[in-house]
């Protein structure tokens, strides 16, 4: 554990490169003429008629993806109320412990 | 404060920023539609208000029940749409309701996300202020 506090940068650069040369790897797939995705195709063609949105991620992320929509506000809701229930506002006569 | 006194000249700055903000804001959500933005970002760019606000005045006494009520309402509010637009042929229905849906779930997903993130922001100042 002290040689790896020791070298901790030399360790956090390597990481770094090592995600870098990972990320680029997946990303020269993108625009070579890879076939693309038959969904993707879907909805750029049949986004606008369907939803009546002209903005692509729109249509998507409120009508083909709704439900992924629903969950991320619910994800936001319980972190948020995650937070409220961590730290909760001290009042006076409260216990250190937080309790009333 | 000392950080609240070099930050005087921006604070008057930002109380004029504030109703720009308002109307980007307003803008994005309700071009969500037709242009690159939407619900979650209108939402974000909103909370930057309450972030002004509490930079303009430190001590000025914000009701986090209401962000609490408005969340929760917004919440519950847009699961009962889209659970019940599940009822319907979507691609089937007319123009203005489809317009109608987009606007209102776009409105609500920004109500939410605006109270959410002003909440933590404003519960996290006042952690830093009971710590001093």
């Amino acid at each position: 554990m002290k040689i790896l506090m020791k070298f901790r940068k030399l360790f956090i650069g390597i990481f770094t490169i090592i995600m870098c040369a990972f990320t680029l790897l997946l990303m020269s797939d993108v625009g070579k003429g890879y076939p693309v995705n038959e969904v993707a195709e879907y909805y750029l063609a049949n986004a606008q008629a369907e939803t009546t949105a002209s903005n692509v991620v729109t249509a998507i992320y409120l009508n083909y993806r709704v439900f992924d929509t629903m969950f991320e506000a619910l994800l936001l809701l319980i972190a948020v109320t995650a937070i409220l229930f961590i730290y909760p506002i001290k009042k006076k006569g409260d216990l250190p412990n937080g309790s009333k | 404060m000392e950080v609240n006194k070099k930050l005087e000249p921006l604070n008057d700055l930002l109380i004029f920023l504030i109703p720009f903000i308002m109307i980007f804001g307003i803008c994005l959500i309700v071009n969500g539609d037709k242009s690159p933005g939407g619900g979650f970002q209108g939402g974000a760019i909103f909370t930057g208000i309450f972030i002004a606000i509490y930079l303009v005045d430190e001590s000025k006494k914000v009701d986090l029940g209401v962000f609490k009520l408005v969340e929760k309402f917004a919440f519950i509010s847009l699961t009962v749409i889209i659970l019940g637009f599940l009822f319907f042929t979507f691609s089937d229905l007319p123009h203005w309701i489809k317009k109608v849906y987009l606007l209102t779930t776009n409105t609500l997903i920004g109500a939410k996300v605006c109270a959410g993130l002003s909440l933590v922001f404003y519960r996290f100042s006042r952690i830093e202020r009971e710590e001093e």
